[in-house]
């Protein structure tokens, strides 16, 4: 079944840049649409040979690909993709500093990582290394906030 | 020639090249940070050095850097570089069943071999590969790409069909931003950061970092431990002999690839470790174990990555120009130094020019001998808890994501493109090709549009234009012989696969 939506969506991801590129210069569009046909009509073989192997599969329960994860696992795999959004929204506005050391403190709290010490002490180090390197070393100006 | 040796055995630009090759190593096992920007940021620092020393310096970062890239590719499954990625496939395989010594020893020694060949190569034979790379116009560069394309079918392992779509989307991401012609954009739907397209680096961390760190979690919820404390890591790593012999033939032929890819402008070490890893899958008596983690794997492109080093000096250092973007920054080395490249490089700063070229061989060994000795501390990341590593290493990426343009938008790119690529691995889609189509995409459109307006302003049909050129030709078998090859060997896993069945 993923696979079926899976082709399903990379052939309407071809079409909607197809339809994207149709007002381009012919010079502009020629390269990209030629290779958006091609993974189109791929995206239609995938289709075609997933819904064999579904069919095929149909009532093998061994043979049906599993996609079941543990709620606890989809918990922590959305939290913690959460909290990576959120560091990068909010590391324009507290800066990278602040920002980094909430994102290292909470995430190995998420992971289960209860030893608060190391957690602590983790976080600060992780934190000036990376400054040091990349702000004084590298010179590359890491996003500033309110206060750093 | 002696008098650069001479010139170089003394302790300041030993210790330089010691120093270079140490940031060169951090900096290439980062991920985000590359050769050309460690090259880049140390080069005004060496305005104050002599040229001997600031070039031992540059060249100490270059070769470590290069190398760099595999070390977090092995351990982690976190490609450091881009050209990491095709040494990953097999390498990080080594370390999930507990071979992280062999992996490590078998990327460090083929690292050095590649390295050292190539500036072999620059040392005795450079003008003569430069008066060659100068024949790749725009119809043997796009053939170029067409053959790195061809890669794809290697890559995609049984499923060839998943591996062309990949490669297809990641050639239509490829063409994101200004089309190179006629400076329309396309697909930037309005925003200015998507004007230069998407950046390399930062789709990279994406498509490989993101899904790697989710990977990590579902692991340890399977294994219910927080690390991988029963790996043991001891000794030295380093390549057996018996290993290097029976892999000497193809740590030679990608030695030569990586020097030919060095040596053409506009290749890198990117696409170099992809025809290692693709040549030493076609000349493997057991293809079909490639990806599952074999050691052929990791020396392959890393042998060819490394020999890039050298290869992209060659026409820097005899016609001025560079091979790829760390030797161009390079070139910006040599000019502060007031040593401008062409024939009195070889005459009247010959024992700077020879003193820098036994600094490459030198920094090779160098690294050589530290990527051996240091692999306990390396190892010391397998040790970290999960818990640790998982926040640290994503830290990492979002902030080298945003380094390579200042824009945090590049780092917002990279988890939708970590998002999308978790996906594609659960449908068992290869992202292998997506990188290859990101690298090689821009140098294939570019070069066709080029060669398409050759052909027009020589009137001539653009087939026969591009096919009546030799260098086209023999690229052209390449590619030929590279897909009947997959083809077979794919047909012959696939019978395999069959009578395994019917034998059950």
């Amino acid at each position: 079944m993923g696979e079926m939506v899976g082709s399903l969506l990379v052939f309407l991801v071809c079409t909607f840049y197809y339809y994207m590129s149709v007002e381009l210069p012919p010079q502009a569009k020629f390269f990209p649409q030629i290779i958006l046909i091609i993974t189109g009509v791929l995206s239609l073989l995938w289709f075609a040979d997933s819904i064999r192997k579904y069919a095929k599969n149909k009532d093998d329960e061994s043979k049906k690909p599993k996609f079941k994860m543990p709620p606890e696992l989809v918990k922590t795999i959305v939290a913690v993709l959460a909290e990576l959004v959120l560091y990068v929204t909010l590391i324009s506005k507290l800066g990278y500093f602040i920002t980094t050391f909430l994102f290292l403190t909470i995430t190995m709290y998420t992971l289960k990582m209860r030893r608060h010490v190391v957690i602590f002490a983790t976080s600060i180090s992780v934190i000036v290394v990376i400054g040091l390197v990349f702000g004084k070393f590298l010179h590359i100006q890491l996003p500033k906030g309110i206060l750093f | 020639m002696l008098q650069g040796l001479t010139a170089l055995l003394n302790p300041v630009p030993l210790l330089m090249i010691f120093l270079g090759t140490i940031l060169g190593i951090s900096i290439g096992a980062l991920p985000g940070l590359t050769a050309t920007m460690g090259v880049a940021l140390l080069v005004p620092l060496t305005f104050g050095l002599s040229p001997l020393v600031g070039l031992s310096l540059l060249a100490g970062i270059y070769c470590g850097a290069v190398y760099g890239g595999s070390i977090s590719a092995i351990l982690l499954g976190v490609p450091g570089t881009p050209a990491a990625v095709a040494t990953m496939l097999d390498g990080h395989e080594l370390t999930k069943q507990g071979q992280v010594t062999k992996a490590l020893g078998a990327a460090v020694v083929a690292s050095a071999i590649g390295g050292i060949f190539s500036s072999m190569v620059l040392l005795f034979a450079a003008p003569i590969i430069a008066r060659f790379s100068l024949k790749f116009g725009p119809p043997e560069m796009f053939m170029l790409a067409v053959l790195g394309l061809t890669l794809i079918a290697t890559l995609s392992g049984k499923d060839v069909v998943k591996g062309l779509i990949a490669g297809g989307l990641g050639l239509v991401i490829s063409t994101t931003g200004i089309d190179p012609f006629t400076g329309t954009l396309r697909y930037a739907y309005g925003i200015p950061a998507l004007y230069d397209g998407i950046p390399l680096t930062a789709a990279l961390i994406g498509l490989f970092c993101f899904p790697q760190l989710i990977g990590i979690i579902e692991d340890k919820f399977k294994q219910a431990s927080d690390s991988n404390q029963d790996i043991e890591i001891k000794g030295i790593a380093i390549l057996p002999w018996q290993e290097i012999k029976r892999l000497w033939k193809v740590m030679l032929r990608c030695s030569i690839i990586g020097t030919i890819v060095g040596a053409i402008p506009g290749a890198g070490t990117d696409i170099a470790a992809f025809l290692g890893y693709s040549e030493a899958k076609r000349s493997s008596k057991y293809p079909e174990k490639f990806g599952t983690g074999i050691v052929d794997g990791v020396v392959g492109p890393e042998t060819a990555n490394n020999g890039v080093t050298g290869g992209s000096i060659i026409p820097l250092i005899t016609l001025g120009i560079p091979g790829n973007a760390v030797s161009a920054v390079l070139l910006g080395g040599l000019l502060i130094q007031g040593l401008i490249p062409g024939q009195e490089l070889f005459t009247k700063h010959a024992t700077i020019t020879y003193g820098f070229m036994f600094a490459m061989i030198v920094a090779n060994i160098c690294f050589l001998i530290l990527g051996s000795t240091l692999i306990k501390y390396f190892g010391y990341v397998l040790k970290v808890p999960d818990s640790i590593i998982i926040p640290v290493i994503a830290s990492l990426c979002v902030i080298g994501s945003y380094s390579i343009r200042n824009n945090l938008l590049d780092s917002v790119l990279a988890i939708i493109l970590g998002i999308i690529a978790y996906f594609g691995k659960k449908l068992k889609v290869p992202m292998a090709p997506v990188c290859l189509a990101l690298i090689l995409g821009p140098l294939a459109e570019s070069n066709l549009g080029r060669s398409l307006l050759m052909a027009q302003t020589k009137n001539i049909n653009f087939f026969v234009f591009i096919f009546s050129r030799p260098i086209v030709l023999v690229l052209f078998a390449m590619a030929v012989t590279l897909l009947v090859t997959t083809y077979r060997m794919m047909k012959k896993v696939n019978a395999e696969a069959v009578s395994k069945t019917a034998g059950n």
